[in-house]
């Protein structure tokens, strides 16, 4: 059974504000491994559970 | 397929995708194959075959074994325990996370109250002006990122 993770809605509101704000561009592209990555960092979200690899 | 060919799929696969949310964003509701076909004019079989490769991209999830739109993050087509109250109109979010995209994504204020289908608790999350003015309760991640599309709808 996965325990998860938990974060607080601050956490995930700034995670929002950089995840998805291109979506509605013509050239929107799933993001590589590299970027997701460093979205996470940039809000803090680190550690196994939020490791790609 | 030869690269003209690849070039001309790809150009069809980023209108239609981009159709598609621009319907949801103006309806609320994920548009049918045959709604794209009339708005591209292209054929209902064209925009289908549009579907499944946008599905396989992973930039659309179809509803299994079907053309209907499921989810078109952060929209859900189909009613979810997250409810955004938006100045434009309500949507669907697929979770939590989803429910905070919908805002950023648009530019709009939105309020979503929502129970946690975990543990019930209530979650109550506004935006107004860009902010995060009222926040209560946490986000709970079951499934760790690199998971996410083992299982999307569980996800």
């Amino acid at each position: 059974m996965m325990r998860g993770d938990v974060i607080s809605v601050e956490q995930c509101w700034a995670l929002a504000k950089i995840w998805d704000v291109d979506r509605l561009r013509i050239d929107w592209r799933r993001k590589t491994v590299e970027e997701i990555e460093a979205i996470f960092d940039k809000v803090g979200l680190r550690g196994p559970f939020w490791s790609l690899r | 397929m030869n690269s003209h060919l690849q070039q001309e799929t790809e150009t069809l696969d980023r209108a239609v995708r981009l159709t598609i949310y621009r319907h949801l964003v103006d309806t609320g509701e994920a548009p049918a194959a045959a709604d794209i076909a009339k708005v591209l004019n292209i054929s209902q079989l064209i925009a289908e075959k549009s579907y499944l490769r946008l599905d396989t991209a992973r930039a659309i999830v179809l509803a299994p074994s079907t053309m209907n739109i499921w989810m078109a993050h952060p929209f859900s087509a189909v009613p979810t325990p997250y409810r955004v109250q938006t100045g434009k109109r309500p949507y669907w979010a697929n979770c939590a996370w989803d429910a905070l995209n919908i805002p950023a994504l648009l530019g709009v204020d939105a309020q979503t109250v929502a129970h946690c289908p975990d543990c019930g608790g209530v979650l109550t999350m506004t935006i107004r002006g860009g902010q995060l003015l009222s926040a209560e309760g946490v986000i709970h991640f079951a499934v760790p990122p690199r998971r996410f599309w083992e299982n999307i709808g569980f996800t």
